[in-house]
């Protein structure tokens, strides 16, 4: 369901059987071999019964702490190197949890099906989030969550219905704003770690946008952009007055960003993706992960 | 029979006879063409023995299962897709060579897919997986030998002339058995010294690669200096081999002129004996010639009849016409095989290329109208019984017009959900198809299994995403009963947080919520009057009796009550925590601090509230709430009397009556004067004497709560009035 990499050799992955298990590479010979396995991380009520396994949806790794949710509703905190988890919230949720991240060192971000994004702080002994925010409106489900890597306050979700949120978690309990984009569910988004003014997200609908603010749009000359790729601006609705960030920024003059989807003909869900530098990787629903090298060319 | 899966049959041993004929017959009438493997885990000791009990693992399409051939699957599947996309925008002349290009991408994925397999069986170790792999690779093999075939027969439908040429690349491509061979031969250190030297040569003169097979002799021809003479004329003589042109620049008739006279040419060097000499490049001028002995005596470097049919045509025919094409092939098939050996599967498919019947059993194919949609819908149903390429298949049945919906509807429910990403996956397919049924029944089934596992908040999101308020009302029952077994809610974080997504029940929803301080307070939502504008009605800390008892108003009014709440509230335990605000139970230090209601006008707001069984009280009752939403308590309760004395009302609804009265006899100022009270007491009395079944009545300890609760009000209430209305007289 969710794997990342622990450090540069182990890689940890979330089976849809609620086990979570640690990987190496063996970059020699270029094979893998299971380090370490936490059988049945997530189960539900009846562990003994024959569907005992709940799917463990998402993980995310600082290493050597790695943090697991699940369908299951439970937060899973393990140590690569220790057999037992440290901690256990059962229960954290009365709901899916469909991904986490971690927002400081000992703060995690959860998002579940109900609409909800919450903060828990790892170091209170309380089983309770520290902090909850949540979509106005209907509760549609979110199901991907990522922290700007230079501003921690800003997040970025996304949901069922395609929607992007960006929410800033000093304030209010709501998502300081709301994006339409994706004609179906959004299953992750990513801040760019070294460019974070530029986001990706991809979707069920087989598309993956890449989300520019860098580009002043009255800077450039408009015919730059009317290539072969579908490009769109869209102006969005912010509260925020006073965040400089292009994410929170509400000048509306300024108030632009250049959406391109980057694989239009797709028709399979896009189902994850990463970026890291120039190159994109995203893994769809064909069976097939594609590299894109050359992300800014 | 209906829990079985499509996809992976499981049939009790001793049955499986008699079952497996039942399924097969049914996909017989649904899927023809289906062919049934079987996995026999464990041995079946005996066929009939009552005591048997292996399952057998009964699939079909047991190809869709290799691993290999899963990247061929997903590759063609982008490929048709992008084929029905451009099929709308494009028509006329580029139709003809964009088709070729699909085709061409088809062929290739096949062969991308044929060299994995055959890297896979290279390097396993197992025999058994070697053996399957092998048999693979064949099967692809042959599929991409028909399908090009099929590309220059009938998708580029190849003219006279070029198509030849097709042909010639057809027979290059795919006869590779004397690849090596050749290869052999031009990598030793001097060829024309190699034994083999002559087979190569040979091969290509057979496969018309005029150029190479000049290139090999003219090494021969330089260590030979005494025949140098022979073999320039034979060298000239494959060099001026009339070729059909790609380009228009030749019409027919003058390649055929041009090839007469070659011909000719050729015809008069092997009758002159001019290559006597060396039987080599005598036989080489007998094929130039198209001499059919000569060319047969070479059919171990052919190795194919179809091989065979091309040079002949070659040197024979050279502008045969696609119609002609099917006297050559049979009499070449007979030639070649020569009665020694009967032809394969693959020689008549081929066959049947070359005769064009394809399109005689495209167009009588008794599969009805629409031969496309038939194997569409056969390859599509296969793919669906995979459990990761079932994706693929909905876009092929999507592009079934007459039967694909059907098909897809009867596939899609038996995917096994087994996560919820997948259910998500699945409900968006039916979404966009608008597979309403479908939609309504992937949520029951996960809302169901979420219910099970006893998580209410996933329970709820699936019943929201269903739009099925049965459902939530059901689920909201559920956090209502635990409320009742454990005294508290269990999914805090969930009920906090409910949206307008709860007016989706038509039930009163009650949800507790942490206020931030110890104070936790009963939220309470009436459903479908819109609680959007929440308002806060006015704090009762003073008065939580009087609250609890409105809440327990509204939930005993609504003719859809959640029965665990009403249970709940009404237990005695908690009467008497609520009674004793300094007990020490948390329960105790409940302030009925907010209740949460409709901003929108009372009377619309009681709506919901009224038994919807067209009550001839319903109408007066109503009224009641009205007066009651409006604070017009003297009035209210009024009414509500008169309803009672006036026998408006059925018995069986006075209970209800009597606890709207609660509220109205907590209030802060009297309401009912002292003679009111005597008949409210009076109402109840008749209504616990006439019940003739008392005993039961004991027993309901909610009941006899509630009759001794709405005493305990009425003699403080009648305490009250008697000091008031004694106060006012006396003053």
């Amino acid at each position: 369901m969710d794997m990342q990499f622990l450090d540069q050799e182990r890689i940890v992955v979330a089976s849809s059987t609620g086990t979570v298990t640690v990987f190496r590479h063996h970059q020699n010979n270029q094979t893998l071999s299971a380090d370490h396995r936490w059988e049945k991380a997530h189960y539900h009520v009846d562990q003994d019964t024959a569907c005992g396994g709940a799917a463990c949806t998402g993980v995310v790794c600082n290493n050597p702490e790695i943090v697991t949710v699940g369908e299951d509703g439970r937060i899973n905190l393990f140590r690569a190197d220790q057999k037992d988890a440290v901690r256990t919230i059962d229960n954290a949720d009365s709901s899916t949890l469909h991904a986490v991240t971690f927002l400081r060192t000992t703060e995690i971000l959860t998002v579940n099906s109900i609409g909800q994004l919450k903060i828990w702080d790892l170091r209170q002994q309380r089983n309770e989030p520290s902090q909850m925010f949540s979509l106005a409106g209907d509760r549609v489900p979110l199901h991907c969550v990522d922290r700007h890597p230079n501003q921690q306050h800003i997040v970025a979700t996304g949901g069922q219905d395609g929607m992007l949120s960006i929410w800033d978690i000093r304030q209010g309990t709501m998502p300081v704003s709301l994006l339409n984009a994706h004609e179906a569910e959004m299953w992750e988004v990513h801040f760019h770690p070294s460019d974070p003014d530029h986001l990706f997200t991809c979707s069920e609908d087989g598309s993956l946008w890449h989300w520019d603010t860098s580009t002043n749009v009255s800077e450039k000359p408009s015919f730059l952009h009317q290539g072969g790729r579908s490009t769109a601006y869209l102006s969005h609705s912010t509260i925020n007055q006073s965040v400089v960030s292009a994410w929170l920024s509400s000048d509306p003059t300024k108030d632009r960003m250049e959406i391109t989807n980057l694989i239009p003909n797709q028709t399979l869900s896009v189902n994850s993706l990463d970026v890291l530098g120039p190159c994109l990787v995203y893994g769809t629903d064909a069976e097939a992960i594609y590299v894109n090298r050359h992300l800014f060319a | 029979m209906v829990w079985l899966n499509m996809n992976a049959k499981v049939v009790v041993g001793h049955r499986y006879r008699e079952v497996r004929s039942t399924l097969a017959g049914e996909d017989h009438a649904l899927l023809p063409k289906s062919h049934f493997m079987c996995d026999a885990s464990g041995s079946c000791t005996g066929d009939g023995a009552p005591s048997s009990s292996c399952v057998f693992v009964v699939r079909r399409d047991q190809d869709i299962y290799i691993q290999t051939l899963r990247k061929l699957f997903n590759e063609s599947h982008g490929i048709f897709m992008g084929l029905q996309r451009s099929e709308e925008e494009l028509a006329g002349k580029s139709r003809k060579a964009q088709l070729v290009q699909v085709s061409k991408n088809y062929r290739s994925v096949i062969r991308a897919c044929m060299e994995d397999m055959h890297q896979a069986a290279v390097s396993t170790q197992d025999p058994a997986l070697q053996g399957q792999y092998s048999t693979q690779v064949s099967i692809l093999s042959a599929m991409e030998l028909i399908w090009n075939l099929c590309e220059i027969l009938f998708v580029e439908s190849a003219t006279a002339g070029p198509l030849l040429l097709r042909l010639l690349d057809w027979v290059r491509l795919h006869v590779c058995d004397v690849d090596s061979m050749v290869r052999e031969v031009l990598s030793s250190e001097s060829p024309s010294k190699h034994k083999l030297f002559w087979n190569v040569v040979d091969v290509f003169v057979l496969q018309g690669r005029m150029d190479e097979a000049r290139h090999l002799l003219s090494k021969e021809a330089s260590a030979n200096p005494t025949s140098m003479n022979m073999y320039k004329i034979l060298d000239d003589l494959m060099k001026k081999m009339p070729v059909p042109s790609l380009s228009n620049t030749q019409t027919l008739t003058e390649l055929e002129l041009k090839w007469q006279h070659w011909h000719e040419e050729c015809q008069r060097y092997l009758q002159d004996g001019t290559f006597a000499s060396n039987p080599h490049m005598e036989s080489i001028c007998k094929i130039l010639l198209g001499d059919e002995d000569a060319i047969l005596e070479k059919k171990e470097l052919m190795t194919t009849w179809y091989h065979f049919l091309v040079t002949r045509l070659l040197y024979s025919h050279p502008t045969v016409k696609p119609l002609e094409l099917r006297f050559y092939a049979q009499s070449s098939m007979d030639l070649f095989l020569g009665g020694e050996s009967s032809p394969e599967p693959l020689d008549m498919i081929l066959m049947a290329a070359f005769e064009f019947e394809m399109h005689q059993v495209i167009k009588e194919c008794s599969f009805g109208s629409n031969m496309r949609e038939f194997l569409l819908l056969e390859y599509a149903s296969g793919l669906f019984s995979h459990h990761s390429l079932w994706q693929l298949g909905v876009d092929y049945f999507d592009h079934c017009p007459e039967y694909g919906r059907v098909y897809l509807e009867l596939h899609i429910e038996r995917i096994p959900l087994s996560t919820e990403q997948k259910a998500l996956k699945v409900l968006r397919i039916c979404e966009q198809r608008q597979m309403h049924e479908q939609v309504r029944s992937i949520c029951k089934i996960m809302a169901m299994k979420a219910l099970r596992n006893n998580r209410l908040g996933s329970a709820l999101s699936w019943s929201i995403r269903a739009k099925d308020a049965a459902f939530a009302t059901l689920i909201s029952d559920r956090f209502l009963k635990d409320y009742s077994e454990r005294g508290c809610f269990s999914d805090l974080d969930l009920i906090d947080n409910l949206g307008p997504s709860m007016l989706l029940s038509d039930r009163l929803t009650f949800l507790a919520c942490k206020t931030g301080t110890d104070f936790p307070s009963l939220k309470l939502i009436l459903s479908h009057w819109g609680i959007a504008p929440l308002q806060t009605l006015s704090l009762r800390q003073q008065q939580p009796l009087a609250s609890l008892m409105q809440t327990l108003k509204l939930t005993q009014n609504s003719s859809r009550v959640c029965c665990p709440f009403r249970k709940a509230l009404l237990s005695p335990s908690f009467m008497h925590q609520i009674a004793n605000p300094q007990g020490g139970l948390p329960w105790a230090r409940f302030g009925w601090e907010r209740f949460f209601v409709g901003s929108e006008g009372s009377a619309k707001a009681q709506q919901p509230l009224m038994p919807r069984c067209g009550h001839p009280v319903a109408g007066k009752y109503r009224e009641f709430h009205r007066l009651y939403g409006e604070k017009r308590f003297p009035e209210a309760a009024r009414l509500l009397l008169t309803l009672m004395t006036a026998h408006i009302a059925p018995c069986s609804f006075w209970m209800t009556l009597l606890t709207d009265a609660l509220p109205l006899l907590e209030q802060k100022e009297v309401i009912f004067s002292a003679e009111q009270t005597y008949e409210l007491m009076r109402c109840l009395e008749d209504l616990t004497a006439g019940n003739p079944d008392k005993r039961k009545f004991q027993e309901d300890d909610i009941e006899t709560t509630k009759v001794e609760m709405l005493r305990l009000a009425l003699a403080r209430n009648l305490a009250r009035v008697i000091v008031k209305e004694g106060t006012v007289e006396g003053s």
